[in-house]
């Protein structure tokens, strides 16, 4: 196939939000809204120019708690996937469970969280766990059970340790999944994290956080300024995509086919 | 690629088990509760969980501490501040806080259900719960809601009381927080704080006005708990956080509001002056705080008339698991006998 231009790359995503922007102000004008319904971009840039320290502030409050729930659904995901990946019988037992823990609507624990967690950040860090737990665990356990046999059967006769067997090859292996998993995660997390500073939060540290700010711009009826969270948990979303993009490339370039390599 | 299962399934056998044991480890430290700050010397340390993000409804604890109230019983409070979903009344029932507010019907409601709390006094006269209409269709009691729709918080005691009681029929729509079908909606009536949402609808230039719910009918309280272990093992502490409670409530209202004010707006930065402002002259207007003193109410007062009215409503209404007695829900050996002197 031929390569695109490099240019259209960057223009293509370019065009596309011109046409979205130009398509707002078209309802905006033709439905006669008033800007405390839906406000136009114009407005909301303002509004989030105009807000910007406490926006900033939240957003760091935010960060620290998706960063959070982030790290602990990566560390016991990838601790859950070597249990799963290691034993069938673990894996028949767990898995319609870890199906339940998904599926079940957060808003039903947030009771129990809140008692057992705590109101405020702890809170909000399970909750965010409990969002990106579960894609991290599911790839990873699919990585670690589709290790090439091939690889498998030359470890053994060169009568490898088991241990062996899992750190220099399964685990390997699994890492293209594994950073699919984090990558879901990645853009979960700050979206868990506003949800549960919107559901246990409690304004601690004194901003609370974008899912704080969600509340009080609602009542306040700042709606230009309820849609500029909106753009700042964006910007928070593709920083920590980005940081994951970041990562795959570290772990994945040298050796992964889903990178041009000079060996090819 | 090949699958692998035999390879896999034989492979992590013996290592699984010390994960697993390592990430409920994890698990568990993750869920490991901050370090407390270390009580002012001289000074008993003790915790009041409020219902919601810091706001000027909490002022009178704020002024409290500011003005060294607790201070001068020999009490450091710690106010935490509460949220959606904050559990008050379960967080005061295991120990999790000394103190807690809320509304006093919940109160009664949380006893029927065994929820082992006591009220000790009360913070409020009359719960700021109301319902804000605009102007140009005006509610003047709850009557008016005939025929009306209404968004308010679904399964709110007060909406039973109006269509069980007062037999008044209305649409219902669910309370989803924003105001803005409110604002676009003449005929709608949307349940409010009367200390609150006023305030931000006519800064948007909306001519409404707020209905109390609180009427003659139902006049729930706002109200201060503790737990009956605590209660029984420490009731001096209990004594001196109710007296500096109301000392509190009745400075931070009549008084100079402005240290409550910055303790709030510290935690609150979302919160303008003129908003604060707003909200103490509502308390006053409404006397949510210092009640009706031709009806012999005054800040801080629970009656047991009154609480044993209202526990024969909340039953009538079919919201009790089981019969309670206001020795159940309250004591009265802290209401300070007669009004305080500003």
């Amino acid at each position: 196939m031929k390569k695109m231009p490099t240019v259209w790359l960057w223009l293509l995503p370019v065009v596309c939000g011109l046409l979205f922007v130009a398509l707002w102000y078209g309802v905006r004008r033709w439905s006669g809204l008033q800007s405390w319904i839906l406000p136009t971009p114009g407005e909301i840039v303002a509004a989030a120019w105009q807000e910007r320290a406490r926006l900033l502030a939240a957003a760091g409050d935010t960060a620290v708690g998706a960063l959070g729930g982030f790290l602990l659904a990566a560390t016991l995901g990838f601790g859950t996937a070597l249990g799963l990946g290691a034993s069938r019988a673990l894996r028949a037992s767990l898995w319609p469970w870890l199906l339940v823990l998904q599926m079940t609507p957060v808003i039903v624990l947030t009771p129990i969280i809140v008692l057992w967690a705590g109101p405020g950040l702890p809170g909000i860090v399970t909750i965010t766990w409990l969002i990106s737990f579960f894609p991290i665990v599911a790839n990873m356990t699919q990585g670690l059970l589709s290790t090439d046999m091939n690889h498998v059967a030359l470890f053994r006769m060169a009568n490898a340790s088991r241990l062996q067997e899992l750190w220099l090859l399964r685990v390997p292996a699994a890492m293209p999944f594994y950073l699919a998993g984090l990558r879901i995660a990645a853009t979960l997390a700050p979206i868990g994290a506003i949800f549960g500073e919107y559901m246990v939060g409690n304004s601690s540290g004194g901003t609370g956080g974008l899912g704080f700010l969600v509340y009080s711009y609602n009542t306040q009826i700042k709606i230009p300024a309820l849609f500029a969270t909106a753009l700042t948990s964006c910007l928070l979303g593709f920083i920590f995509v980005a940081a994951v993009a970041w990562l795959n490339w570290a772990v994945l370039h040298k050796w992964h086919d889903s990178f041009e390599r000079d060996d090819h | 690629m090949t699958t692998s299962r035999h390879g896999s399934r034989r492979f992590f056998r013996g290592i699984s088990s010390r994960l697993f044991a390592a990430g409920l480890l994890l698990l568990l430290a993750g869920c490991g509760k901050k370090a407390e700050a270390p009580p002012a010397p001289g000074l008993v340390k003790v915790r009041l969980q409020t219902d919601w993000f810091p706001q000027p409804e909490h002022g009178g604890y704020y002024q409290a501490v500011a003005k060294g109230y607790y201070a001068a019983e020999g009490l450091d409070v710690e106010i935490l501040p509460g949220g959606p979903n904050v559990q008050v009344m379960a967080m005061v029932a295991m120990g999790r806080t000394e103190f807690g507010m809320t509304n006093g019907d919940d109160a009664i409601v949380a006893v029927a259900r065994g929820v082992p709390i006591r009220m000790i006094g009360a913070e409020m006269q009359r719960d700021p719960q109301g319902l804000i209409y605009h102007t140009a269709h005006p509610l003047h009691s709850l009557r008016d809601l005939e025929g009306r729709t209404l968004m308010a918080g679904a399964g709110s005691t007060w909406l039973q009381v109006v269509q069980k009681k007062l037999g008044v029929k209305f649409h219902q729509l669910p309370l989803v927080g924003d105001m803005a079908r409110f604002m676009n909606d003449q005929t709608l009536v949307q349940q409010c704080f009367v200390t609150n949402e006023p305030y931000f609808a006519q800064q948007r230039g909306a001519s409404v006005g707020a209905l109390l719910i609180a009427s003659d009918s139902y006049e729930p309280y706002r109200v201060m708990l503790t737990s009956p272990p605590f209660l029984a093992a420490h009731p001096d502490v209990v004594a001196g956080f109710v007296r500096a409670s109301i000392r509190g409530w009745v400075d931070y209202l009549t008084g100079d509001p402005a240290p409550a004010n910055r303790l709030i707006a510290a935690l609150r930065p979302d919160l303008t002056p003129e908003f604060m402002a707003y909200s103490i002259k509502a308390m006053n207007d409404y006397r949510l705080v210092s009640g009706d003193p031709t009806k012999g109410e005054f800040t801080g007062q629970l009656t047991a008339a009154r609480l044993e009215k209202q526990i024969k409503l909340l039953q009538e209404i079919g919201v009790l698991d089981k019969p309670v007695a206001v020795s159940d829900v309250a004591t009265f050996a802290f209401i300070p006998p007669q009004p305080p002197s500003p």
